[in-house]
């Protein structure tokens, strides 16, 4: 229920839980899209500084114009983070060569271990073309903010630490508006027709596309 | 009895067509299918592994351990995901019901190589050894591939396309 805790919080405007959760459940942001339609919103990434996997100060204004797809990992993350980048591969071999307009993003929530050349090493190695960036804890945890991401270390026996995160990828559009979110369990189908929304220019903004 | 196991390994996994693994297995009554592992980054210390353990004898058993000499720590882990937070945890031991499987896969139970000694490269194989609480251990070895389709726990890609 924290998925619908944390569209709550998103919201500007009280809505009972019940209908939200239909919301939620129908995938539909559609009721936004006429007051969120407002061309000066600033970007989904305005005033975000982070570094790229090749040690330099990443352009988010170089994101302007593209349909972007924004997830959050470490790469000492065995098991759900590769899971995400498979998918997004299996996806990218079922829409085609139109997938590539996608511009993919992996923010490393664990700036400690993921410097920018342990980045590109495990970048080179996805089924998928990914950016990844990687900064300070405070821009860090500023990005993730921006993204309602849950992020928290845990200590593990017999070895360092592991990170808790939000799984989800989240779907920013050629103007720089939040147009929707892929949960971890979400189907193929529902990443196929998210990324295709992405891709054709959704009109199902995110609310905080208000602000 | 092998092709018979191997069928059943292959409806299991939904239709898609894989070649089952060739197990060693010191126990005749605990068969380990589909073992394989994510490739890892140059760097990368860590590892995630995943197989199926059929339990093929009238007694519950328990997986309690694992040992490579590919890593220097092999662990049981479990994903889960609560309102879109994926959280890891360690996990001390698997029970297998009699006549019941164990299944590892993505987003769920995995084994854990930590402390990987090696660049783990498609195509390459891992030896690891399951140790059971009836004394059983049983040899696999991991294949290295890209995850196949079917293969998250989740039960939210189990083609049938």
């Amino acid at each position: 229920m924290a998925i619908i805790k944390s569209v709550v919080n998103r919201l500007r405007h009280p809505v009972g839980a019940a209908g939200l959760a239909l919301a939620v459940t129908a995938m539909a942001y559609t009721g936004y899209a006429n007051i969120a339609g407002n061309a000066q919103a600033p970007s989904a990434f305005s005033g975000l500084t982070l570094t790229d996997d090749k040690g330099r100060d990443f352009d988010f204004a170089s994101l302007s114009g593209r349909p972007v797809a924004v997830f959050f990992g470490f790469t000492h993350c065995p098991d759900v983070c590769p899971m995400t980048l498979h998918r997004l591969g299996f996806l990218r071999q079922k829409i085609g060569p139109e997938f590539d307009r996608i511009k993919i993003v992996f923010v490393s929530l664990d700036p400690k271990r993921d410097t920018p050349e342990v980045l590109k090493n495990y970048m080179e190695g996805q089924p998928v073309r990914v950016t990844g960036l990687t900064g300070t804890e405070a821009d860090i945890a500023k990005m993730a903010k921006r993204f309602d991401v849950f992020h928290e270390v845990i200590r593990v026996p017999g070895q360092d630490y592991t990170v808790d995160h939000t799984a989800s990828i989240f779907l920013v559009d050629k103007k720089g508006r939040r147009s929707g979110e892929i949960t971890m369990d979400a189907d193929e189908s529902e990443y196929e027709k998210k990324l295709r929304q992405l891709l054709q220019g959704s009109t199902n903004l995110h609310p905080k596309n208000q602000i | 009895m092998f092709l018979k196991n191997a069928a059943i390994g292959l409806l299991l996994v939904g239709g898609v067509v894989s070649v089952p693994q060739i197990v060693r297995s010191d126990s005749a009554s605990l068969q380990v299918k589909d073992a394989w592992a994510n490739p890892t980054a140059s760097g990368q210390s860590v590892a995630a592994g995943y197989f199926v353990v059929h339990n093929r004898t009238n007694r519950a058993e328990v997986l309690r351990g694992a040992s490579s000499p590919a890593a220097q720590n092999l662990q049981f882990h479990t994903s889960s995901l609560v309102g879109g937070v994926a959280r890891m945890r360690k996990v001390e031991r698997f029970n297998i019901p009699a006549g019941g499987q164990l299944k590892l896969a993505p987003g769920g139970n995995h084994l854990m190589l930590i402390g990987v000694k090696q660049q783990f490269k498609v195509g390459e194989t891992v030896p690891v050894t399951l140790h059971f609480n009836s004394g059983a251990s049983v040899k696999v070895k991991l294949e290295i591939k890209n995850a196949d389709k079917s293969s998250s726990s989740n039960g939210g890609h189990h083609g049938h396309h």
